[in-house]
C-alpha cells in the first residue's frame, strides 16, 4: 500500500496517457493538415469556386452600330444607347415570397406552416405587391398602364423571361435601377437613330429592333457597321472596384460607312419632289442628283417616304427604294441618245436637216406620228420640240444592232453599279429581235423600262462628255472608272440642242433657270397596262447643268399625276429647276448664264 | 537592491537575453543584410501590388466615363442634328429672319487668279 503510494507521489508520469495525449494531438494536427491539403490540393475546385463567386465577374463591353455620314461628314445614321426591361417572373414570385414570410416572421407567425399553406401565401403575395409603391412607379416611369404590367408581371410566375419595355432611355434606366425591384432586369441595347428623318430614309434603309440592317444602306453594309463585344473578366474587391483583370478580350470598333450623299442637296431635292407630288396629286415620285465628273450620288429620294426613327406608319410602299427599283418607259428623255446614235455613226451631221412631213409615216404595219406636222426641222428643234417622226427618221437610216448595242452600252440593261439592295437592271433585251416598229418606239422611248437611276446614269453620261461610269452611293476619293462611249464633240452639240427646251417654242418655255445654263430634256410617257397603254402618265424631267462645264446630272420623275397636268414640263419642271439651280448654287459652281460681272479673262458670260 | 542585482547578475553571469540575440544577430552580417533585403522586398511586393490596383481602380473608373460621355456624346449629337435639320434652319431663315435665296442678278462672280 504504501508502496503504491510512494510510487505515485515519485512519478505521476504514466506513459500511456502521454502517448494517447500525442496521439490525440497529432491526429488533430494531421486531421487538419489533411483537410486543408484535401481542400488545397486534391480537390481544390469548391474552394476556387466559392472564392470565384465572391470575387469573380464577367463585363460585356458593348460596342455601338457604326455610323453613316454624308460626304461632308454629317451624321445620317447614329447608333444611342438605350436600355430593355424585362421581368423574370418566377424570380419576381421567389422575391415576393421570401418578403412575405419575413414579415410573417416579425409578426410571429409560424412561417413553416404559412409557407405550406399555398392559398394563403399566394393571397399574402398579392397583398404585398399591392401594397408595394414601387411596382406603381415603375409603371409610371415606363409609362404603361398599370394592368397590362401587373399581368406581365404577377400574371403567370411560371415564366422566365419578359419584356416590359424596350428601348428607354438611360437616365430612366437608371431611376429604375435604383428601385431595386426583384427579379426586374435590365439589358443595354442600342438604337437606330436617324437625324434626317424621311428625307433619307430609303438610301439608308433602317435597322431592326434587334440593331441588324434589313434594308437598304444597312443591310448591305451590315458586317461592316456590326462590331464585336469584348468582354473582360476581372476580381473585384469589397467595394465592387475592378482590382485585378484575369482576361481581356477587346471590342472590335466598326468601320463608318461614307456616303456619296449630299446632305444639303439631299434635303433641297427631297423638299421639292415632295412639292412636286402633293401638288400635282401624284402616287409617287423619285429625283437623283449625279455628279458627272465622278458618278456619285449626291442625291437620292422618292415620295412619299417614311419616317424610319418610327416604323409604325411605314407602309411597304412608301418603304420602297423607287428611284432603283421602279421601272417605266423613259419616253422623250432618251431622245438625245437617238439623235447622238445618228451623230455617232455618222449618218447625219449636227446641223442636218430631217424633212417630218406630213407628220406621221407607217413603221412595219404602225404608226408613228406627231402631235402636228412640223415639217422640216434640224436636229435642234427636233429636240426642242420633241418630235416622235424626228428620231424615228434619224434612227431609221441606222443599223438595228447599233442601236440596239448603244441603248445597252449606256447602262439601259444592267443595273447602275450602285450595288444597293433591290435594285433593278430594267426591262431591256437586247438579244431578241427587233422589229422595225419597236426601233422606232426605242428612239422616242418606248419598248424598254428603266429605272430613273439608269435614266441618271446615262444623263451623267452625256454630262461628262461621252464617258459612261457607273454610279456609286459611297463617297470616292477618285472619280470612278468610266469608258468612252460617245464622242465629246457629238455629246455637247446634243447638249447644246438640249437647251432649245427651254426656249420659246420648246417643251418647257415657262420653266426658268436662274443663273444657269442647263441642256435637259421632258418626258411625258403613257403607262402601259395590260394588253396596251392606259390613262395614267409617267412625267420626266433629266437634264444637265451647267452646260458650259457641266457638274451636275438631275432627274425627276412623277409618277401618276392626279391633277388636269401630265405634262412633264408642268409637273416635274418646278422640282428640277428648284434641285439643279439649289444643288449648284451648294456646290458653288459659278453661274455660266448673264453673269452680272465677271473680273477675268475666261470667265463664262452666257 | 539594483547593485545587488548585478552582483547576482555577474555572479551567476546570467546573460542579457536580448542584448546576445542582437550580438548574436549582428554577427552574421550577409545574413542580416539578406533578412533585411527580403522585408524590403516583402514590402515593397505589398506596395506594388496596391499601388498597381489602385492604378487598375482608376482604369476603370477612367474607362467608365469615357463610355459614359461616348453616351452623352451620342445623345448631345442627335439633338444637335435635329436643331440643325436643313427644313428647320430654313424656315427660321425665311420665315424669322425674313432672308431669301439670292438671284443671280444679286450676285457677283469673282474668279481668282
Amino acid at each position: 500500500m504504501t508502496n503504491v503510494q510512494r510510487k505515485k507521489i515519485k512519478s505521476n508520469f504514466h506513459h500511456g496517457r502521454f502517448i494517447i495525449v500525442c496521439i490525440c494531438i497529432s491526429i488533430v494536427f494531421v486531421g487538419l493538415a489533411a483537410r486543408a491539403a484535401y481542400i488545397q490540393i486534391i480537390e481544390p475546385d469548391m474552394a476556387v469556386n466559392e472564392s470565384d463567386k465572391r470575387t469573380k465577374r464577367v463585363k460585356k463591353l458593348h460596342v455601338q452600330r457604326g455610323m453613316i455620314f454624308d460626304r461632308m461628314g454629317k451624321e445620317l445614321a447614329v447608333s444611342v444607347p438605350v436600355v430593355s426591361v424585362y421581368v423574370d417572373p418566377k424570380n419576381l414570385n421567389k422575391g415576393l415570397i421570401k418578403k412575405v414570410l419575413r414579415a410573417a416572421r416579425k409578426q410571429g407567425e409560424d412561417t413553416k406552416l404559412l409557407a405550406k399553406d399555398k392559398v394563403e401565401l399566394s393571397k399574402r403575395v398579392k397583398e404585398h405587391y399591392k401594397q408595394d409603391i414601387r411596382w406603381k412607379e415603375l409603371a409610371d416611369v415606363l409609362r404603361v398602364k398599370q394592368k397590362t404590367i401587373d399581368y406581365r408581371l404577377v400574371g403567370d410566375p411560371t415564366k422566365r423571361f419578359i419584356y416590359l419595355q424596350r428601348q428607354i432611355t438611360p437616365a430612366v434606366a437608371e431611376y429604375i435601377k435604383r428601385l431595386q425591384l426583384p427579379g426586374i432586369h435590365l439589358i443595354d441595347e442600342s438604337k437606330r437613330y436617324y437625324p434626317a428623318g424621311e428625307v433619307t430614309a430609303h438610301v439608308l434603309g433602317f435597322t431592326n429592333i434587334d440593331g441588324e440592317g434589313i434594308e437598304g444602306m444597312e443591310k448591305l453594309y451590315d458586317k461592316a457597321l456590326t462590331g464585336t463585344d469584348g468582354r473582360r473578366t476581372y476580381r473585384k474587391d469589397a467595394q465592387g472596384r475592378e482590382i485585378e483583370i484575369l482576361d481581356e478580350r477587346e471590342r472590335v470598333e466598326p468601320e463608318s460607312i461614307h456616303l456619296s450623299i449630299d446632305q444639303r442637296i439631299q434635303a433641297i431635292a427631297y423638299k421639292a419632289l415632295k412639292s412636286a407630288v402633293l401638288s400635282f396629286k401624284a402616287t409617287s415620285g423619285s429625283a437623283m442628283v449625279v455628279d458627272v465628273k465622278t458618278g456619285e450620288i449626291l442625291a437620292m429620294v422618292n415620295s412619299p417616304s417614311y419616317n424610319p426613327n418610327n416604323l409604325s406608319n411605314a407602309l411597304p410602299h412608301k418603304r420602297r427604294n423607287r428611284a432603283i427599283t421602279d421601272l417605266f418607259e423613259p419616253g422623250s428623255t432618251v431622245k438625245p441618245l437617238a439623235i447622238l446614235a445618228g451623230l455617232e455613226y455618222g449618218t447625219i451631221e449636227a446641223d442636218a436637216i430631217i424633212n417630218t412631213y406630213p407628220g406621221y409615216m407607217r413603221v412595219g404595219g404602225s404608226v408613228v406620228k406627231d402631235s402636228r406636222n412640223y415639217g422640216k426641222m434640224t436636229l435642234r428643234q427636233i429636240i426642242q420640240k420633241s418630235s416622235n417622226m424626228g428620231v424615228a427618221k434619224v434612227t431609221k437610216e441606222l443599223p438595228k444592232d447599233y442601236i440596239v448595242g448603244l441603248y445597252e452600252k449606256v447602262g439601259f440593261g444592267e443595273d447602275s453599279g450602285t450595288t444597293m439592295i433591290g435594285e433593278s437592271s430594267g426591262l431591256f433585251s437586247p438579244r431578241r429581235r427587233w422589229s422595225d416598229f419597236e426601233i422606232a418606239t426605242l428612239s422616242f422611248g418606248y419598248a424598254l423600262a428603266i429605272s430613273t437611276a439608269q435614266l441618271s446614269r446615262f444623263y451623267a453620261t452625256l454630262g461628262s462628255g461621252g464617258i459612261s461610269r457607273p454610279l456609286t452611293i459611297l463617297k470616292q476619293d477618285v472619280p470612278m472608272i468610266g469608258e468612252r462611249i460617245f464622242e465629246k464633240e457629238n455629246v455637247n452639240s446634243v447638249l447644246e440642242m438640249m437647251e432649245s427646251v427651254f426656249e420659246r417654242g420648246g417643251t418647257a418655255p415657262n420653266v426658268k433657270l436662274d443663273g444657269y445654263r442647263v441642256a435637259a430634256k421632258t418626258g411625258t410617257s403613257k403607262k402601259a397596262v395590260a394588253g396596251g397603254y392606259g390613262d395614267e402618265y409617267v412625267n420626266y424631267f433629266a437634264g444637265v447643268g451647267p452646260v458650259s462645264d457641266p457638274r451636275l446630272s438631275v432627274v425627276v420623275m412623277v409618277n401618276e399625276p392626279g391633277g388636269d397636268e401630265y405634262y412633264g414640263a408642268t409637273t416635274t419642271g418646278p422640282a428640277f429647276t428648284e434641285i439643279m439651280s439649289g444643288a449648284l448654287r451648294i456646290l458653288n459652281v459659278a453661274p455660266d448664264l448673264n453673269t452680272v460681272a465677271a473680273t477675268k479673262v475666261g470667265a463664262n458670260r452666257g | 537592491m539594483n547593485t545587488k542585482s548585478r552582483v547576482i547578475k555577474n555572479n551567476t553571469r546570467q546573460p542579457n537575453l536580448f542584448a546576445e540575440i542582437l550580438k548574436g544577430f549582428f554577427k552574421e552580417k550577409i545574413v542580416c543584410l539578406l533578412l533585411f533585403l527580403i522585408f524590403v522586398s516583402a514590402v515593397s511586393v505589398v506596395q506594388v501590388t496596391y499601388a498597381s490596383r489602385q492604378e487598375l481602380i482608376t482604369q476603370d473608373e477612367l474607362l467608365q466615363q469615357r463610355d459614359d460621355l461616348d453616351l452623352q456624346w451620342r445623345y448631345l449629337l442627335v439633338e444637335q442634328e435635329f436643331y440643325a435639320q436643313h427644313v428647320r434652319i430654313e424656315e427660321i431663315a425665311k420665315t424669322k429672319l425674313g432672308m431669301k435665296r439670292p438671284q443671280s442678278k444679286d450676285e457677283q462672280v469673282v474668279i481668282l487668279p
